[in-house]
Order: C-alpha cells, then structure tokens, then sequence
C-alpha cells in the first residue's frame, strides 16, 4: 500500500522533476494542497521571469530597525538587465544606488561618500541574498530560485513564497527569511519582505513592471541614474 | 622518545633542543564533507571543548571578547602616526558626512549583509583599526580574503568554513587522544591530530615497518655481492657478521633508531662489508682504520645533535668495528676458504697525471660556481605518512603553517610587567610585519605598553573625543537615528579613564586567552608571543629599548639561521677531513705528495658531489653533512691505497676493490626506492658519494700524487 506522503512526493516529482525543488517540496508538501500552491505560485513567477531580458519597476522600501527612530522609507527604481545586472536606485539624494553584477555587490551613497564593494566570496550572506533577488526580479529557473533554500508556503490566499537559509548554514546567521508575494495575474514579484537575524526587516513593494523596453529607453533610465550618483558608472 | 626505546620517533633530531615544538601540543583540525559545514563543525568544536575541558587552549580571544576589548580601547591602541586621520574623522563635517552616509547605506535592501555594524562604529573609526590587524594576532577576518576566521568560543574555521582548528595540550597518548576525539565529534566529522608528537608517531611506524625494510634490503644486497664473490656460505657469514658487529654496537650506542638512523646504519653496513671484504684480499691499514673511524668526528663540533651524537658513536663503533677485523682477519682459514673469480693476482696502479690535473680543475671550478647558489633544505624532517601530510596541507592552506611558527619570550618578575613587556615587544616584531614577520600571535598587541600610557591619553585629550562625541548625537538625531542604539559607542569614545594597559587585560575580557601565553616560573614569569616568519626572508633581529635582541625560537628560526651559516659548516668540515685525511696518510705513508693527493682526493670527490647535487636540482642541507663526510673519507682511504699502489709501495688487487666498490653501492640502492623521501634523499646522494669517492680514489689521488712527485723530482734534480 501507498502512504500517503510517498503519493505526495510522487506527484512532486512528476511536477518538478529538478532534484532541487523535489528537495525543497519534500520539506514542504505536507498537504496536498500546498504542493499545488507552491506549483502554481513558482509556475506564474516563472512565465514572467522566463520573459525578461530587462525590467523596470517602482519600489517603495521599508526598512524597519532598532537604529532608526522611525521606519525609514526610501522609494526609487529597479533596473534589471539580462543576464545579472540588477540596481536598486533610490530617488533622493539621502538615499543610495544598490548594484548587483555576478561578481559582487556595491552600495553607493547618492548624495557621495565611500561605496560599500563586496565580492561575492567573502560574504555568503550577500552571495545567498543577491543570488535569490537576481533569480525573483530577474530572469531565474525554478532551479536557481530554490537552489541552497528551504522553500515554504505561507498560509492565506495571497500568492507568497517564503525562501530559507538552509540550516547551519553560514547565510542563516545574517538572514532570517525572504518572503516573496507574487501578482496573481502575471506572476511578477510585487513585495518582499527580508527578515534579518539581527531583527532588522526590510519590506519593499514593486509597481508599474515594465518588461522588455527597448534599449534606448533603457540607456536613458540608466543615464538619470549615473547622473544621481556621480562618479560611478552604472 | 624514551631511553631504552629501541625505535625511536624523532623527527627533529637536527633541532637543538631550544628550538624543537612541544609534543604535547596538538592543533586539532576538523573537517566535514557536508555542504554546509560550519555549523558541524562549531558543534563538534563545541563537543570537544565540552570533553577536553582542561586540554583545550583558546586559539585566539574568542570573538566577542575582542570585540568587547577593541570597542573600549581601539582608539589607544591607534599608533600616533594614525592620529591626524583620527582627527579628520572627528571633524564636524566629516561626522555629519559619515553618518549621512551611513542613513543612506541603510536604505540598501543588503546593507545587513555586509558585515557592517554600525552600532558599535557609526563614523567608521575602526577602520583605522583595520589597517593595523595584520599586527594584532588572528583578529585579521576583514581585510584578508583567505583569513581564518575566530569562532565565538575562541578557535578558528576557515574561510570557506569547510575545515575548524583547535588547540589542545595534553599530556595523554596520542591514541587515547584520538579515540576521546573521535567519540566526542561523532563519524560525521572527520579529526586530524596534527604537530610533533604526531610527527613522531609517523616516524616510529616507518621505521618499524620501511625502515626494516630497508636494512634488510641492504643486508641482502650485500650477501648477494659477496656470495658471487665467494662462492661459499662461510667467507660470506663471516664478513656479514664482521660488518654488523660495528652496527651493532652503534645501534646500541644511539639514543634509539630514528628516520636519520636508518640510512646510516644502511650506509654502515656497506662501508663495514667494504672494509671487512678488502681486509680479506688486502692487509688491512691502521690509517684507514683511524679515516674511516674519524669520518664522522668533525660532526661532533656541530649545533645538529643528531649528528653530534652519531659522530662519536661511530668513532665508537668503528673502532670497535676494526678491532673484530683484526681478529677475523688473522684467522686466515677464512681467505682459504674464499674462492674469488677474480683470482688474487695483484696489480699495479698507473697514475694518469693529466687527467688527474684536469679533472680536479674543472670539478673544483665549476663546484665553486655552484656553490653561490646553494638551494638549502632545512632541518625539520615531515616523515612520511599516507594521510599526514595532506593533513598539515589542509592546516598550512586554511589556516597557517605550523614549520613557521617561532615563540618569542618576554620575561619579567610578575605577569604585568611580563605582559607590559610583551606589548613593546608586539610593537617591535609588528613593525616586521609583512616583510620579515607573516602574521604575529601576541597579547601583547592588545595591550597598551605603560610607557606609552601617558603620552596616548594625551594625543586623545588633545582631540576632544567628549566634544565630538556631542556633534555625532545631533547627527543621528538629525538623520533619524536612535542614539540610544549607539550609546555604547558614544560612551566608550569619550571616556579615556580606562587605558588598555597589562593590568587592565589581566582582569578585562581577554585575561583567560591571554593565560595560555604565561609560563609562571618560581622567580621570573613569561609571556610567549608568536610569530609566523616568511621561508625567503632572515631572522628578524629585534631590539628593545636596551639594544638587547629578543631572543626567538623555533625550527623555522634555526633553519633561516642555519641557512646563513650552512656554507661555512660545510666547508669548516670538509677543511676538517681534509686535515684529518692528509694527516693519517701522511703518517702511514711518510710522504707528502701521497699525504696531499690523498686529502685532495676526498676533496675533489666532495666537490664532485656538491656539483653533482646541483646540476641535479636537489637540496643540501644539515641531513647530508655524513654523506659529505663519508665520501671525503671513502675518497681518501681509496685514494691513499691508490696512491700507494701506484708508487709499487703495495700492490691492488683490482677485483677486490671492484666488489667492495659494489658493496658501497647496496645501501644507496636499498634506501633509495624507500617510501620515506628523507631516506630517497640520502641514498641518493650516497649512491653519487660513493660512485664519485671511488673514482677520485682510483684516479685522480694517484694521478696528483704522481704529478706532485714529477714536480718535486724535477724541481730537485
């Protein structure tokens, strides 16, 4: 006889038949329901991201911490260009640009100041997390997304995903968890909200996705942005 | 090793005692094949620090005390050379820029991915720290990409978090070591038990097993020569038994058979057979009983204590050795019953002057070119193990080198001053740092020397901490931020009644990692400061206030200066055989031309062997000094019967000659397809000795002893 969770991580297998996400589903399909969430919410992400070779996107950030008297609220523009560039670019000058390449991260203050540049191999914390935004608001496979993660599906009718550090791992000590909604339409990433270990939490919500612009328009975007912060080339 | 041990295990018996590690330290290197494995690996870190409680020794401040010491007393810790950036940091604009930037960091979605942690430095002045981390211990995880990194508990782990080292001292066997070990971690974690006594668990084993093997070989090797020889099992038994009661006789003298050992009782057993062969077919020559017995003498002036040792057991034993020849040889029912092949005819020697000349000019030439590069290997001897060395691979790659490491010592009266004392010196040897000096492992570096207490607090004053400390509170209220969030940093800047000094560290956090640098004698006390110094660079000389060199210790010490000096040792030793050859054969031959052919017959055969090792690419070094030794001597011996024999003074019997020529060459050929690189080495360099000492013997002694007295005939007449 059949028990149930070997049916379940049968049907697991037959839906994703990457060895990582039938990982990933093995610690989360508990019910049956789940794995048919989980199936739909990474299957609508996954026809959005499979779509982009650039993307344009409002965002406000929220970022919640015990320095701050208060929440500190930033809003800007994400620019992601295929195959891994990814820029985080606030619109004031108090604000600052966030870079992604496949090498590293830089964080550049808008209004001046020393940069922050971090190579990839000295930060698995940086690594875990650039890799993760470049796969949700870029152009990443389902393998990628759930690679070195635990996945899991938070209850409610909202499309979301939550992305773990695996256990013991060094990422585990710095990030918490990642939690991702996705538009129920079309599928692309409209809040994330990343929780630190050291209690900080950082929620951001996406507007206005525009998939595929032409590149002259692009060059104009990245151009006002270069302009915002001097001396560095985006 | 104990005495009376018949095996011994010491690798580092060319270390004076001063310079040799402690065999009950034992860095503990754990490593795991899961992905990830730091988390293991902290816990089984944890496990062991839990069961070996007492063993265990903290490898650095665990990371939170330094923290905790560096939040309160980076700024005194700041050389004076650093203030003028200090007091630009604490500039109104530069605090106001500082914390804009900071408010603008925040803002990132990965800013807390950065390791930054504004809370304890929100204007970033410990980044003047950071330029002076490579001079203050292992606390160097931010600016060196490959860096171990310091653990909560105060041991390390890689940086790529695949492998964690720990440190115990214990006084258990290393088997009981290994089995509480391996119970504590689990099978999941895989333990290596790295460091001297590991070393010499090493040796002993290769010695029990390869080392037999090779002795064994030798002595096969040799009945196999002498058997074609003789034809008969008696003369054979008699001459083996002849050569191994002189080996007998040095193995009961030598504190134990050790890795050095084993080539040396190989090479004795040849020579032995040699001699004992010639004395059949040959009166045996007092002078060439007292060469060879002398061989090894000079060795006994040397800082090798191996070898010090070996040269008067082997004067010792060949004395001894000659004596039973003597006995054995005046039974001459043995010659009777040896039926050589090559009959016991008698031959002549005819001296070749020209080639003799030539051949010394160009070896003596081109051995002095080669002399001005020497390509030295050091004393300290890895025996060789399957898994070992990748072991103390993986320790040298993820964390350090453990051959680099030397201890300096300050010693004063009491623990403070020692301690004050080792904080000048920390400032000394990190002023070394990266030229001579690769890493320096002091707690002397987080302590403020108490000369320098006053003169600090007042460069500190000078910069009005209090004043700026004020302008970085109206910054972070103007930007939004929580002062009380960085109240700690506030005012910890500010107050300046509290100095890093000996006393302050003795009772602050870092008092129990900086308890394991203390040795507590009855009259003086001792901090140990550790340095890891570069292969290509010399000793450091470190001077104090007083001028008085801070004496260091460790085999990488004696190796670099034994490098300096190895050029001049070896020719004071050959200088020495030279006296000592041309001595006895002038004494035995009562002729000044045999006398000085004779020396310069070994001395060419040296020369020959330091050429031969060079165009050969292989490393000299301490290890090799008898193989010079006894080829200046086989040269010698050879080359003064030579000499003799071509002045018809006796004849040669040539086939005995060849045979013992042979016999010299068996314990090369045993030793060098041995597993132990040490013993390759050796008998390499043997079999080349022993090849070129024949050759210098048989033709170039009686070819320069031949023109010198032509030149003297002809000067004469």
């Amino acid at each position: 006889m059949t028990s149930r969770r070997a049916f379940l991580m049968g049907i697991a297998g037959v839906l994703f038949p990457s060895s990582a996400a039938a990982d990933v589903l093995e610690d989360a399909a508990v019910r049956a329901e789940d794995v048919q969430r989980l199936r739909n919410r990474v299957e609508l992400w996954q026809g959005f991201a499979s779509r982009s070779q650039n993307l344009l996107a409002r965002y406000v950030s929220i970022r919640h911490s015990s320095l701050l008297a208060e929440p500190l609220v930033s809003t800007g523009t994400l620019m992601f260009v295929a195959p891994d560039r990814l820029v985080f670019h606030d619109d004031t000058p108090s604000g600052s640009t966030t870079e992604l390449i496949e090498s590293g991260l830089r964080i550049v203050p808008n209004g001046g100041g020393p940069a922050i540049a971090l190579d990839h191999d000295r930060a698995a914390a940086a690594r875990w997390l650039a890799h993760k935004l470049r796969c949700l608001l870029g152009a990443g496979t389902v393998d990628e997304l759930l690679t070195d993660a635990k996945a899991a599906v938070p209850r409610g009718s909202a499309l979301r995903l939550e992305l773990l550090p695996m256990r013991g791992s060094p990422t585990r000590r710095t990030i918490r968890s990642l939690l991702v909604r996705f538009e129920p339409l079309g599928g692309a990433v409209v809040e994330l909200e990343l929780a630190e270990a050291r209690g900080d939490r950082v929620h951001m919500t996406f507007s206005d996705h525009r998939q595929n612009l032409a590149a002259d328009q692009l060059d104009t975007v990245r151009a006002r942005m270069g302009s915002v912060i001097n001396g560095h080339t985006l | 090793m104990h005495r009376g041990e018949l095996v011994g295990g010491s690798s580092d018996g060319l270390l004076p005692l001063a310079h040799r590690r402690d065999p009950h330290l034992h860095f503990v290197l754990l490593r795991s094949d899961a992905v990830p494995a730091e988390q293991a690996l902290l816990e089984a870190a944890d496990a062991v620090a839990q069961r070996l409680p007492n063993e265990r020794i903290l490898l650095a401040p665990p990371a939170r005390e330094i923290d905790a010491w560096m939040d309160a007393s980076a700024l005194f810790l700041l050389p004076a050379q650093a203030d003028p950036r200090l007091a630009d940091k604490l500039k109104p604009h530069a605090i106001a820029a500082a914390i804009s930037v900071l408010r603008a960091r925040l803002s990132s979605p990965l800013f807390g991915t950065t390791g930054e942690d504004p809370r304890r430095d929100p204007i970033g002045l410990r980044e003047l720290v950071r330029g002076l981390s490579h001079s203050i211990g292992h606390v160097d995880p931010h600016d060196k990409m490959f860096a171990p990194r310091v653990t909560v508990a105060g041991d390390l782990v890689s940086f790529d978090g695949q492998a964690a080292l720990l440190l115990l001292q214990s006084e258990r066997s290393l088997d009981a070591l290994e089995t509480e070990l391996r119970e504590a971690v689990g099978d999941e974690i895989h333990v290596d038990v790295l460091g001297e006594g590991t070393r010499e668990r090493a040796a002993r084993t290769l010695v029990r097993n390869a080392g037999v093997h090779v002795l064994v070989s030798t002595l096969a090797l040799l009945a196999i020569v002498l058997a074609v020889e003789a034809r008969s099992i008696r003369p054979v038994v008699s001459m083996l038994a002849c050569a191994l009661a002189p080996a007998l006789l040095l193995v009961s003298l030598l504190p134990g058979i050790d890795t050095l050992s084993i080539p040396i009782l190989a090479i004795s057993f040849g020579i032995a057979v040699a001699r004992t062969f010639i004395c059949e077919h040959q009166p045996p020559a007092w002078s060439s009983e007292l060469l060879l017995a002398t061989a090894l003498l000079p060795l006994a002036f040397t800082e090798y204590p191996a070898w010090a040792h070996l040269a008067w057991c082997w004067a010792l034993a060949w004395l001894f050795g000659s004596m039973v020849v003597r006995v054995m040889w005046s039974d001459r029912s043995l010659s009777r019953a040896s039926k050589p092949w090559f009959g016991r005819s008698r031959v002549s020697l005819v001296p070749m002057r020209w080639l003799a000349i030539t051949m010394t000019i160009i070896v003596l030439v081109a051995a002095a070119w080669a002399s001005t590069h020497l390509r030295y290997a050091g004393p300290s001897v890895t025996p060789f193990h399957e898994t070992l060395a990748e072991a103390e691979q993986t320790l040298a790659r993820s964390f350090f080198n453990q051959d680099t490491l030397a201890e300096a010592r300050s010693v004063a009266t009491t623990e403070e001053e020692a301690l004050d004392l080792a904080a000048e010196d920390a400032r000394l040897i990190a002023a070394l740092v990266p030229t001579q000096v690769a890493l320096l492992d002091a707690p002397g570096s987080f302590v403020l020397p108490s000369s320098q207490v006053g003169s600090r607090h007042q460069a500190l004053l000078e910069l009005r901490l209090a004043d700026a400390m004020e302008v970085v509170r109206s910054n972070l209220v103007s930007q939004g931020l929580r002062v009380d969030a960085f109240a700690e940093f506030l005012a910890s800047t500010a107050d300046l009644s509290h100095p890093p000094t000996a006393s302050a560290a003795l009772q602050g956090p870092l008092a129990a990692w900086i308890d394991r640098y203390i040795d507590r004698g009855q009259t003086s006390v001792s901090v140990r400061s550790y340095l890891h110094l570069r292969h290509d660079a010399a000793v450091p000389d470190v001077r104090g206030a007083d001028q008085a060199a801070l004496p260091l210790r460790g085999p990488i010490v004696f190796a670099l200066e034994d490098r300096e000096r190895f050029p001049t040792w070896l020719a004071t030793l050959i200088v020495l055989g030279f006296s000592v050859a041309g001595t006895c054969a002038w004494a035995h031959a009562r002729n000044l031309a045999t006398a000085l052919a004779t020396a310069m017959g070994g001395f060419v055969a040296q020369a020959a062997l330091w050429l031969v090792l060079d165009l050969a690419g292989r490393s000299i070094g301490p290890h090799l000094l008898p193989i010079f030794l006894l080829t200046g001597t086989i040269a010698a011996v050879l080359g003064m019967r030579a000499c003799l024999a071509s002045t018809q003074v006796e004849a040669l019997a040539p086939g005995a000659w060849l045979v013992a020529g042979l016999a010299l060459l068996a314990p090369g050929g045993a030793s060098i397809v041995a597993i132990e690189p040490l013993w390759r080495e050796l008998g390499l360099a043997w079999l080349l000795g022993a090849s070129l000492a024949t050759g210098a013997g048989l033709f170039i002694a009686p070819g320069l002893c031949a023109a010198m007295r032509s030149w003297s005939s002809a000067r004469a007449g």
